[in-house]
């Protein structure tokens, strides 16, 4: 019994501590750097953990104003939880600044392979106009 | 829109920061027609000024983007967008291209 509700209050705990990490970077977040899948992984532990805690006091546990409380705090996680991973994931997307060209620049010297081994470079690519397309790539 | 710009004399080539045989896959996943290249560390992506750093933890990516350059070497015009979700338009495409095509 006891330890239902000290999982789902740790449980909470984490999730705040996580979303506090977060915190400074809130305004904006370009995309997500190393430092902060530690972060998302503690928020997402917590909320799991306040979930069970929540569900194993709300099945077992004793008297009313308990179970109003620790089912509070579940909402309260998961509403956590949620909203950083919206937040995360409505942010990712966003791009750096885009680069600028100089109208009287050539593009930059390259010269790399194409699928079928073709070598393809800036100089072999001369002599008609041309549509450069940059992916991201398969990752 | 290939064989378009293709019968106006013009040719398509895409950069894919990966290996040559993630490009291959991809390739072969996708139909592309056009030569696709790889640019394993974005290297050129980067001389391009394209380079997007950490765009996954631990690696750097190409910044989207769609380059209309003239038969002399010069960018005519550029299509960036800010956001991942948005792709280019048959028009935005066919605009672009066509300023490649007539400016000297």
């Amino acid at each position: 019994m006891g330890i239902a509700v000290i999982v789902a209050l740790l449980g909470t705990v984490l999730v705040a501590v996580g979303g506090l990490l977060f915190l400074p970077q809130a305004p904006q977040l370009p995309v997500l750097g190393a430092g902060d899948w530690p972060k998302l992984i503690v928020i997402y532990l917590g909320a799991g953990w306040s979930l069970l805690g929540a569900v194993q006091f709300l099945r077992h546990g004793q008297g009313r104003p308990g179970k109003a409380v620790l089912g509070l705090l579940m909402l309260l996680s998961l509403a956590g939880a949620g909203g950083v991973s919206w937040w995360v994931l409505s942010f990712s997307y966003q791009l750096p600044a885009p680069a600028q060209f100089a109208a009287e620049k050539p593009i930059p010297a390259f010269e790399l392979r194409d699928q079928d081994g073709n070598t393809v470079s800036d100089a072999s690519l001369r002599g008609k106009p041309v549509v450069l397309i940059f992916g991201r790539g398969v990752w | 829109m290939y064989p378009e710009i293709q019968k106006a004399g013009g040719e398509v080539v895409g950069f894919m920061p990966d290996t040559p045989e993630d490009v291959k896959a991809m390739v072969e996943r996708t139909g592309v027609k056009f030569p696709m290249l790889a640019d394993p560390d974005a290297a050129v992506a980067e001389a391009f000024g394209l380079r997007h750093a950490e765009a996954v933890p631990g690696k750097d990516l190409a910044r989207p983007a769609i380059l209309f350059v003239r038969a002399d070497g010069t960018v005519a015009g550029s299509f960036q967008p800010d956001n991942y979700r948005r792709s280019v338009t048959p028009e935005e495409l066919r605009a672009g291209f066509a300023g490649a095509v007539t400016s000297p």
